[in-house]
């Protein structure tokens, strides 16, 4: 191949360029993106100091690029710079059937690539719940919602049934700058400002939650799974995604195509954003009372204390109930409705239906 | 929405896919480029809602091989991919936006960024493999 400058890698200055990079604009052959791309994430890893030697790591695995790529990524990493972990799959199983238990499929996959151990959670098992009866008896709308609530939990507590107390999730750089700035458009101040830490943890919880994609752009998760051609599944869930942030992923990807540079931006503002103290509130702090109560505008009862058990199930939970058992005991009195009008509703159907329809042509 | 006619003539340009029982390849004077569509769930979604998700090529088939004249470039390619293979136009907007492929919607040719080949203006070559992958949602 004759050699031509202007075609030729940032980097090496010898092979074909075969991207851009949104964040510095440079133009990469393969090799070279591959090596930034690594080197960026074990820099990340380093910097925010996330893992000990020898610590036991789960991946919150999906089978979709994000955390394909993670596991890929942690897997090198880890071997490369002796990072001394030992890395467990962790999946959750949601109960829909024609999309997860496709997805779970690439994961089983993974978990024979990548020589992890794999452990699945369902919420069917968890809550006696699936997706699919979910939004059989609740609708098609809330059922982000419902799955986002539980599905927090579910890896807690999958994380808890291995013994492991770290879980990595895939969130890139767009999930953040997305959610920063939808925190931002509805005004929501607090998750602003915590909205971007990359290490997260519930108070009182055993189980901290990072990201290690959180300056890894989408673009480059996608061409990194592209060239390498990793495993992964590319369907997306079968139900409405949440409409907001849909919006906002929009509005997100429009900003970048004229500022690449946007999103990893937008994440610095967020992380730079910090809120004035709270004012205390006067009657509120009175010595001798140590159970303070608060009954919330939803009916929910707070507790002061953090790291209190759910009543209920026994999870942590700031509130006498937790959120997933307010949403579940919500659900069981119009399962009971279900029940009586005798609709035998086709509650493994929604998502497998889609799928038929696919495939079908004339 | 951008308007259909600001392209070129549609009536040069036929397609061949898999899903079609009679072909027409007009093999003296095209090129051919083929193309993959990765992740257009929301092209899934929308036909599966409005009208059955039946006759849309589109969701269903994700791999296609089209004839385009010689010099052709993406742009021509694009409006033939909306003309002949989105049958309904309200999909237009979830592929196009101001005339070009939609923002969140990266599109490789031949494994390459488009980025890096002049976009819209790239002037297609015989054989050439395109692939779109929807980056607006999932993980």
């Amino acid at each position: 191949m004759v050699f031509n400058p202007k075609t030729a890698c940032h980097l090496c200055h010898s092979r074909k360029a075969v991207m851009k990079r949104p964040k510095t604009l440079q133009k990469l052959c393969k090799e070279c993106f591959y090596n930034v791309f690594e080197t960026e994430i074990h820099n990340t890893i380093i910097s925010a100091n996330l893992f000990h030697k020898g610590e036991r790591v789960a991946i919150g695995a999906s089978g979709g690029k994000d955390s394909t790529v993670l596991a890929h990524i942690l897997k090198t990493l880890n071997e490369r710079y002796n990072y001394g972990l030992e890395l467990v799959l962790l999946s959750i199983d949601e109960g829909i059937v024609g999309y997860r238990d496709d997805s779970l499929a690439t994961v089983k996959r993974n978990k024979e690539q990548y020589q992890m151990p794999l452990e699945i959670v369902s919420y069917k098992e968890l809550y006696s719940w699936s997706m699919d009866e979910i939004v059989a008896c609740a609708g098609i709308r809330s059922s982000c919602t419902y799955c986002g609530v539980l599905r927090r939990q579910a890896l807690d507590r999958g994380a808890a049934k291995l013994g492991i107390a770290h879980v990595v999730t895939g969130h890139n750089a767009d999930d953040m700058a997305e959610t920063v700035l939808m925190n931002l458009l509805r005004g929501d101040v607090n998750r602003l400002e915590s909205s971007t830490n990359i290490i997260t943890q519930s108070s009182g919880s055993p189980i901290k939650r990072s990201k290690p994609f959180k300056y890894t752009y989408e673009k480059e998760i996608v061409l990194y799974a592209h060239y390498k051609k990793l495993d992964y599944f590319s369907t997306e869930c079968t139900y409405a995604p949440e409409a907001f942030r849909g919006t906002a992923r929009t509005l997100l990807k429009s900003l970048e195509a004229i500022k690449p540079s946007c999103i990893i931006d937008i994440i610095q503002s967020g992380e730079n954003f910090k809120l004035k103290p709270k004012k205390q509130r006067k009657n509120v702090v009175k010595k001798n009372n140590a159970q303070e109560i608060e009954v919330r505008a939803d009916g929910s009862v707070s507790l002061t204390k953090d790291g209190n058990k759910c009543e209920n199930c026994g999870y942590l939970s700031t509130n006498k109930i937790c959120k997933a058992c307010i949403l579940l005991k919500g659900l069981e009195s119009s399962r009971a409705k279900v029940a009586i009008e005798g609709g035998n509703v086709a509650i493994d159907g929604a998502a497998q239906m889609t799928k038929k329809l696919e495939t079908l042509s004339f | 929405m951008p308007s259909l006619s600001s392209f070129g003539s549609p009536s040069l340009l036929k397609t061949e896919s898999s899903s079609e029982k009679t072909k027409h390849v007009d093999h003296q004077r095209g090129i051919s480029v083929r193309f993959i569509i990765k992740t257009l769930q929301e092209v899934f979604q929308r036909t599966l809602t409005d009208r059955g998700g039946l006759d849309a090529i589109f969701g269903h088939v994700r791999e296609h091989t089209v004839q385009v004249e010689e010099g052709s470039n993406f742009r021509e390619l694009t409006q033939h991919i909306i003309e002949q293979l989105l049958k309904d136009h309200k999909d237009v907007d979830v592929f196009i936006e101001d005339g070009s492929i939609r923002p969140g919607i990266l599109v490789l040719i031949n494994d390459t960024d488009w980025e890096l080949e002049g976009e819209d203006e790239y002037e297609l070559q015989d054989k050439d493999l395109i692939t779109f992958t929807s980056t607006l949602h999932g993980g």
